[in-house]
Protein backbone atom coordinates (compact mmCIF):
# COMPACT_ATOMS: atom_id res chain seq x y z
CA UNK A 1 0.00 0.00 0.00
CA UNK A 2 2.81 2.39 0.74
CA UNK A 3 4.83 1.48 -1.91
CA UNK A 4 1.64 2.68 -4.18
CA UNK A 5 1.15 6.04 -2.58
CA UNK A 6 5.23 6.62 -3.30
CA UNK A 7 4.71 5.70 -6.50
CA UNK A 8 1.46 8.05 -6.93
CA UNK A 9 3.46 11.16 -5.29
CA UNK A 10 6.46 10.15 -7.91
CA UNK A 11 3.49 10.84 -10.29
CA UNK A 12 2.23 13.69 -9.65
CA UNK A 13 5.65 15.49 -8.53
CA UNK A 14 7.46 14.73 -12.38
CA UNK A 15 4.04 15.64 -13.81
CA UNK A 16 3.97 19.04 -11.70
CA UNK A 17 7.64 19.88 -12.20
CA UNK A 18 7.74 18.87 -15.92
CA UNK A 19 4.21 19.52 -17.25
CA UNK A 20 2.79 23.00 -16.01
CA UNK A 21 3.77 25.73 -15.84
CA UNK A 22 3.49 25.82 -11.60
CA UNK A 23 7.26 27.05 -9.74
CA UNK A 24 7.92 27.75 -6.99
CA UNK A 25 8.73 31.21 -6.33
CA UNK A 26 12.20 32.03 -4.67
CA UNK A 27 12.08 35.09 -4.01
CA UNK A 28 14.49 36.96 -1.25
CA UNK A 29 13.34 40.13 0.31
CA UNK A 30 16.10 43.42 0.11
CA UNK A 31 17.65 44.21 3.34
CA UNK A 32 18.13 48.05 3.94
CA UNK A 33 22.12 47.37 3.60
CA UNK A 34 21.54 46.17 0.31
CA UNK A 35 18.78 48.31 -0.55
CA UNK A 36 21.51 51.21 0.56
CA UNK A 37 24.27 49.77 -1.67
CA UNK A 38 22.18 49.19 -5.02
CA UNK A 39 21.07 52.95 -4.49
CA UNK A 40 24.72 54.20 -4.19
CA UNK A 41 25.61 52.43 -7.68
CA UNK A 42 22.74 53.68 -8.97
CA UNK A 43 23.92 57.43 -8.50
CA UNK A 44 27.43 56.33 -8.92
CA UNK A 45 26.55 55.01 -12.44
CA UNK A 46 24.19 58.24 -12.86
CA UNK A 47 27.25 60.91 -12.35
CA UNK A 48 29.79 58.74 -14.25
CA UNK A 49 27.14 58.48 -17.47
CA UNK A 50 27.74 62.59 -17.21
CA UNK A 51 30.74 62.66 -18.80
CA UNK A 52 30.05 60.42 -20.83
CA UNK A 53 27.19 60.54 -22.71
CA UNK A 54 25.81 63.85 -24.21
CA UNK A 55 22.46 64.90 -23.10
CA UNK A 56 20.03 64.41 -26.36
CA UNK A 57 21.42 60.86 -25.95
CA UNK A 58 20.72 61.11 -21.88
CA UNK A 59 17.35 62.59 -22.54
CA UNK A 60 15.88 60.06 -24.77
CA UNK A 61 17.21 56.74 -22.27
CA UNK A 62 15.05 58.65 -19.59
CA UNK A 63 11.96 58.94 -21.39
CA UNK A 64 11.83 55.14 -21.52
CA UNK A 65 9.40 53.72 -20.40
CA UNK A 66 10.29 50.71 -17.61
CA UNK A 67 8.25 48.71 -15.83
CA UNK A 68 9.71 47.62 -12.16
CA UNK A 69 9.52 43.79 -11.99
CA UNK A 70 10.15 41.10 -8.93
CA UNK A 71 13.13 39.06 -9.51
CA UNK A 72 11.57 35.13 -8.70
CA UNK A 73 14.07 33.18 -8.87
CA UNK A 74 17.89 32.27 -10.15
CA UNK A 75 19.29 29.67 -11.98
CA UNK A 76 21.03 27.42 -9.99
CA UNK A 77 23.81 25.99 -12.13
CA UNK A 78 26.81 27.34 -13.39
CA UNK A 79 26.60 26.66 -16.85
CA UNK A 80 24.76 30.06 -17.70
CA UNK A 81 23.16 33.05 -15.38
CA UNK A 82 19.69 33.46 -15.67
CA UNK A 83 17.25 34.89 -13.61
CA UNK A 84 13.29 34.75 -13.65
CA UNK A 85 11.18 38.08 -13.34
CA UNK A 86 7.92 38.59 -12.62
CA UNK A 87 6.25 40.25 -16.10
CA UNK A 88 5.67 38.63 -18.55
CA UNK A 89 3.70 38.43 -22.24
CA UNK A 90 0.33 40.01 -20.88
CA UNK A 91 2.40 42.95 -19.18
CA UNK A 92 3.57 43.20 -23.12
CA UNK A 93 7.39 42.23 -21.80
CA UNK A 94 9.14 41.23 -25.63
CA UNK A 95 11.93 39.20 -26.44
CA UNK A 96 15.72 40.99 -26.22
CA UNK A 97 13.52 43.77 -23.88
CA UNK A 98 17.16 45.57 -21.90
CA UNK A 99 16.56 44.93 -18.06
CA UNK A 100 18.33 47.24 -15.94
CA UNK A 101 18.92 47.80 -12.13
CA UNK A 102 17.74 51.07 -11.33
CA UNK A 103 17.92 53.32 -14.52
CA UNK A 104 21.58 53.41 -15.45
CA UNK A 105 22.98 49.89 -14.70
CA UNK A 106 22.66 46.78 -17.24
CA UNK A 107 21.49 43.69 -15.61
CA UNK A 108 20.71 41.69 -19.19
CA UNK A 109 18.32 41.07 -21.53
CA UNK A 110 14.69 38.98 -21.85
CA UNK A 111 15.72 35.61 -23.51
CA UNK A 112 12.46 33.98 -23.45
CA UNK A 113 8.80 35.19 -22.17
CA UNK A 114 6.22 33.29 -20.97
CA UNK A 115 2.36 34.40 -20.12
CA UNK A 116 3.39 35.76 -16.83
CA UNK A 117 7.23 35.25 -16.01
CA UNK A 118 10.18 36.05 -18.28
CA UNK A 119 13.58 34.80 -18.32
CA UNK A 120 16.39 37.05 -18.42
CA UNK A 121 20.03 36.39 -19.85
CA UNK A 122 22.28 38.55 -17.27
CA UNK A 123 25.62 40.06 -18.38
CA UNK A 124 27.23 36.79 -16.45
CA UNK A 125 26.58 34.64 -18.55
CA UNK A 126 29.13 33.27 -21.08
CA UNK A 127 27.34 33.54 -24.10
CA UNK A 128 26.51 36.97 -23.32
CA UNK A 129 28.22 39.46 -25.57
CA UNK A 130 28.32 42.62 -26.90
CA UNK A 131 30.08 46.47 -27.77
CA UNK A 132 31.19 48.24 -25.42
CA UNK A 133 32.98 51.49 -24.44
CA UNK A 134 35.36 52.27 -22.13
CA UNK A 135 36.14 55.83 -20.54
CA UNK A 136 35.59 59.22 -21.12
CA UNK A 137 37.75 58.96 -24.57
CA UNK A 138 35.37 56.35 -26.07
CA UNK A 139 37.32 52.98 -26.81
CA UNK A 140 35.57 50.39 -28.20
CA UNK A 141 35.49 46.67 -27.14
CA UNK A 142 33.90 43.71 -26.84
CA UNK A 143 32.35 43.22 -23.57
CA UNK A 144 32.14 38.98 -22.77
CA UNK A 145 30.06 37.44 -20.09
CA UNK A 146 30.93 35.12 -17.58
CA UNK A 147 31.41 34.63 -13.85
CA UNK A 148 34.41 37.16 -14.41
CA UNK A 149 33.25 39.23 -17.35
CA UNK A 150 36.00 41.08 -19.37
CA UNK A 151 36.24 43.77 -22.31
CA UNK A 152 38.32 42.16 -25.34
CA UNK A 153 39.60 43.54 -28.06
CA UNK A 154 40.43 47.08 -26.70
CA UNK A 155 42.95 48.81 -28.98
CA UNK A 156 46.65 48.78 -27.36
CA UNK A 157 47.11 52.66 -28.03
CA UNK A 158 43.99 53.95 -26.34
CA UNK A 159 44.37 55.27 -22.95
CA UNK A 160 42.11 53.39 -20.41
CA UNK A 161 42.89 53.43 -16.83
CA UNK A 162 42.12 51.55 -13.92
CA UNK A 163 38.17 52.89 -12.27
CA UNK A 164 37.17 53.97 -16.05
CA UNK A 165 33.79 53.51 -16.56
CA UNK A 166 32.30 50.22 -18.74
CA UNK A 167 29.41 51.48 -20.94
CA UNK A 168 27.27 50.10 -23.13
CA UNK A 169 27.28 50.62 -27.15
CA UNK A 170 25.26 48.05 -28.63
CA UNK A 171 21.89 49.18 -30.68
CA UNK A 172 19.96 46.43 -28.29
CA UNK A 173 20.10 48.74 -25.36
CA UNK A 174 19.97 52.35 -24.60
CA UNK A 175 23.18 54.17 -24.73
CA UNK A 176 25.26 54.98 -22.17
CA UNK A 177 24.07 51.99 -19.47
CA UNK A 178 27.26 50.92 -16.85
CA UNK A 179 28.66 48.05 -17.27
CA UNK A 180 30.96 48.01 -14.11
CA UNK A 181 34.70 49.90 -14.26
CA UNK A 182 37.61 49.07 -15.04
CA UNK A 183 39.68 46.50 -12.46
CA UNK A 184 42.60 45.09 -13.86
CA UNK A 185 44.28 45.93 -17.54
CA UNK A 186 46.18 43.12 -18.95
CA UNK A 187 48.54 43.99 -21.87
CA UNK A 188 48.62 40.65 -24.31
CA UNK A 189 52.33 40.11 -25.44
CA UNK A 190 51.39 39.24 -29.37
CA UNK A 191 48.84 41.12 -31.06
CA UNK A 192 47.22 44.30 -31.22
CA UNK A 193 44.75 44.36 -28.44
CA UNK A 194 44.38 44.29 -24.28
CA UNK A 195 42.21 42.82 -22.37
CA UNK A 196 40.05 44.36 -19.29
CA UNK A 197 38.65 43.09 -16.51
CA UNK A 198 35.44 44.16 -14.99
CA UNK A 199 34.42 44.96 -11.82
CA UNK A 200 30.63 44.63 -11.63
CA UNK A 201 28.21 47.03 -9.61
CA UNK A 202 26.05 43.95 -8.57
CA UNK A 203 25.92 40.33 -7.94
CA UNK A 204 23.29 38.13 -9.46
CA UNK A 205 22.82 36.87 -6.06
CA UNK A 206 21.72 40.68 -4.88
CA UNK A 207 19.36 40.92 -7.87
CA UNK A 208 15.38 41.45 -6.08
CA UNK A 209 13.93 44.45 -8.46
CA UNK A 210 14.81 45.29 -11.59
CA UNK A 211 13.25 47.08 -14.54
CA UNK A 212 12.44 46.06 -18.32
CA UNK A 213 12.52 48.39 -21.17
CA UNK A 214 9.14 48.03 -22.73
CA UNK A 215 9.10 48.67 -26.80
CA UNK A 216 8.40 52.78 -27.21
CA UNK B 1 10.89 5.07 8.09
CA UNK B 2 13.73 7.63 9.72
CA UNK B 3 16.06 7.12 7.53
CA UNK B 4 13.76 7.44 4.65
CA UNK B 5 13.06 11.17 6.10
CA UNK B 6 16.88 11.78 6.85
CA UNK B 7 17.47 11.41 3.11
CA UNK B 8 14.48 13.24 2.37
CA UNK B 9 15.41 16.24 4.25
CA UNK B 10 18.92 16.25 2.97
CA UNK B 11 17.91 16.55 -0.37
CA UNK B 12 15.16 19.17 -0.02
CA UNK B 13 17.54 21.09 1.67
CA UNK B 14 19.79 20.93 -0.73
CA UNK B 15 17.34 21.16 -3.59
CA UNK B 16 16.58 24.62 -1.81
CA UNK B 17 19.95 25.41 -0.78
CA UNK B 18 20.90 25.19 -4.53
CA UNK B 19 17.90 26.92 -6.09
CA UNK B 20 18.72 30.30 -4.23
CA UNK B 21 21.79 30.36 -5.76
CA UNK B 22 23.75 31.11 -2.82
CA UNK B 23 27.18 30.50 -3.47
CA UNK B 24 30.49 29.00 -2.24
CA UNK B 25 33.54 30.20 -3.23
CA UNK B 26 32.18 31.93 -6.30
CA UNK B 27 29.92 28.80 -7.66
CA UNK B 28 26.82 27.10 -7.57
CA UNK B 29 27.93 23.45 -5.97
CA UNK B 30 25.61 20.81 -7.64
CA UNK B 31 24.07 19.54 -4.51
CA UNK B 32 20.81 18.41 -5.62
CA UNK B 33 23.25 15.77 -7.79
CA UNK B 34 25.30 15.39 -4.80
CA UNK B 35 22.33 14.80 -2.74
CA UNK B 36 20.44 12.23 -4.74
CA UNK B 37 24.06 10.12 -5.65
CA UNK B 38 24.93 9.93 -1.96
CA UNK B 39 21.47 8.80 -0.65
CA UNK B 40 20.99 6.60 -3.17
CA UNK B 41 24.30 4.35 -1.66
CA UNK B 42 21.54 4.51 1.50
CA UNK B 43 18.09 3.86 0.44
CA UNK B 44 17.31 0.26 -0.81
CA UNK B 45 13.91 1.07 -2.29
CA UNK B 46 13.71 2.59 -5.68
CA UNK B 47 10.68 3.72 -5.30
CA UNK B 48 11.74 5.96 -2.41
CA UNK B 49 14.58 7.26 -4.62
CA UNK B 50 12.43 7.78 -7.28
CA UNK B 51 10.23 10.21 -5.54
CA UNK B 52 13.38 12.24 -3.58
CA UNK B 53 14.77 12.97 -7.41
CA UNK B 54 10.89 13.90 -8.42
CA UNK B 55 10.88 16.17 -4.93
CA UNK B 56 14.24 17.62 -6.06
CA UNK B 57 13.28 18.60 -9.60
CA UNK B 58 10.34 20.47 -8.45
CA UNK B 59 11.92 22.42 -5.48
CA UNK B 60 14.74 23.21 -7.91
CA UNK B 61 12.27 24.27 -11.15
CA UNK B 62 13.55 28.00 -11.72
CA UNK B 63 11.12 29.02 -14.16
CA UNK B 64 7.63 27.59 -15.72
CA UNK B 65 9.11 25.87 -18.70
CA UNK B 66 10.15 21.78 -17.87
CA UNK B 67 13.60 22.93 -18.53
CA UNK B 68 16.32 20.20 -19.84
CA UNK B 69 18.49 20.67 -17.15
CA UNK B 70 16.00 19.31 -14.46
CA UNK B 71 15.31 16.35 -17.10
CA UNK B 72 18.99 15.31 -17.21
CA UNK B 73 19.16 16.14 -13.70
CA UNK B 74 16.37 13.64 -13.13
CA UNK B 75 17.83 10.55 -15.60
CA UNK B 76 21.10 11.35 -13.75
CA UNK B 77 20.54 10.35 -10.66
CA UNK B 78 18.56 7.29 -11.71
CA UNK B 79 21.07 6.30 -14.46
CA UNK B 80 23.85 6.84 -11.34
CA UNK B 81 21.56 5.44 -9.10
CA UNK B 82 21.54 2.22 -11.33
CA UNK B 83 24.98 2.20 -12.14
CA UNK B 84 26.18 2.26 -8.25
CA UNK B 85 25.26 -1.36 -8.20
CA UNK B 86 27.76 -2.34 -10.75
CA UNK B 87 30.64 -0.52 -9.25
CA UNK B 88 33.70 -3.13 -7.45
CA UNK B 89 34.84 -0.46 -5.16
CA UNK B 90 33.55 0.53 -1.39
CA UNK B 91 30.61 2.89 -1.09
CA UNK B 92 32.62 6.08 -0.05
CA UNK B 93 34.72 5.49 -3.50
CA UNK B 94 31.94 4.89 -5.32
CA UNK B 95 30.36 8.22 -4.03
CA UNK B 96 32.95 10.36 -5.29
CA UNK B 97 33.48 8.16 -8.72
CA UNK B 98 29.84 8.60 -9.77
CA UNK B 99 29.79 12.88 -8.05
CA UNK B 100 32.94 13.02 -10.90
CA UNK B 101 30.86 11.31 -13.80
CA UNK B 102 27.67 13.16 -12.80
CA UNK B 103 29.40 16.67 -12.79
CA UNK B 104 31.19 15.93 -15.84
CA UNK B 105 28.34 14.65 -17.84
CA UNK B 106 25.90 17.39 -16.81
CA UNK B 107 28.51 19.94 -18.12
CA UNK B 108 29.00 17.59 -21.16
CA UNK B 109 25.11 18.40 -22.05
CA UNK B 110 25.08 21.63 -21.43
CA UNK B 111 28.03 23.19 -21.15
CA UNK B 112 30.94 21.33 -22.82
CA UNK B 113 33.04 24.68 -23.47
CA UNK B 114 33.19 25.25 -19.44
CA UNK B 115 34.88 21.59 -18.59
CA UNK B 116 38.50 23.47 -19.17
CA UNK B 117 37.50 26.31 -16.56
CA UNK B 118 38.21 27.55 -13.43
CA UNK B 119 34.38 27.13 -12.47
CA UNK B 120 34.30 23.70 -13.55
CA UNK B 121 37.54 22.99 -11.32
CA UNK B 122 35.91 24.43 -8.14
CA UNK B 123 32.23 23.21 -9.03
CA UNK B 124 33.96 19.43 -9.02
CA UNK B 125 36.14 20.02 -5.91
CA UNK B 126 33.10 21.25 -3.93
CA UNK B 127 30.68 18.61 -4.98
CA UNK B 128 33.40 15.82 -4.07
CA UNK B 129 34.07 17.75 -0.56
CA UNK B 130 30.25 18.02 -0.08
CA UNK B 131 29.56 14.46 -1.05
CA UNK B 132 32.02 13.22 1.56
CA UNK B 133 29.95 15.76 3.88
CA UNK B 134 26.58 14.10 2.82
CA UNK B 135 28.15 10.51 3.19
CA UNK B 136 29.38 10.99 6.86
CA UNK B 137 26.03 12.55 7.87
CA UNK B 138 24.18 9.91 6.48
CA UNK B 139 26.50 7.58 7.45
CA UNK B 140 25.51 8.40 10.67
CA UNK B 141 22.04 7.67 10.48
CA UNK B 142 21.93 4.36 8.76
CA UNK B 143 25.97 3.06 9.35
CA UNK B 144 25.83 1.28 6.09
CA UNK B 145 28.69 -0.27 4.70
CA UNK B 146 29.43 -2.50 2.05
Amino acid sequence: MRRYFVIFLTAVLIFITYLTNFFIHKKKEAGENLLLKQENQELRAQIQKVSVVAEDVELASKTAKRLPAVVFSVYPFNIKSEVTISLGEEDAIKDGGEVTLGDNILVGEVSQVFRRESAVKTIFDSSFEMPVRVGEKSANGLLQGGNEPKVILVEKNKDVQIGDLIYSADARFSYGLKIGEVNEIRELKTGAFKELTVKTPFNVSELRRVLVRISD
Amino acid sequence: MWGFIGAALVVAAASFWQSFGWLLWGVNPNLVLVSLITTSFFLRERWSFLFLAALAGLILKFSPSGREELIIIFLLGIGLAVLKNYLPWNNLLGVLVLIFLGTLIFYLFFGPRLIFSVVFGKEIFLNLALGLLFFALLGGVWQNKK
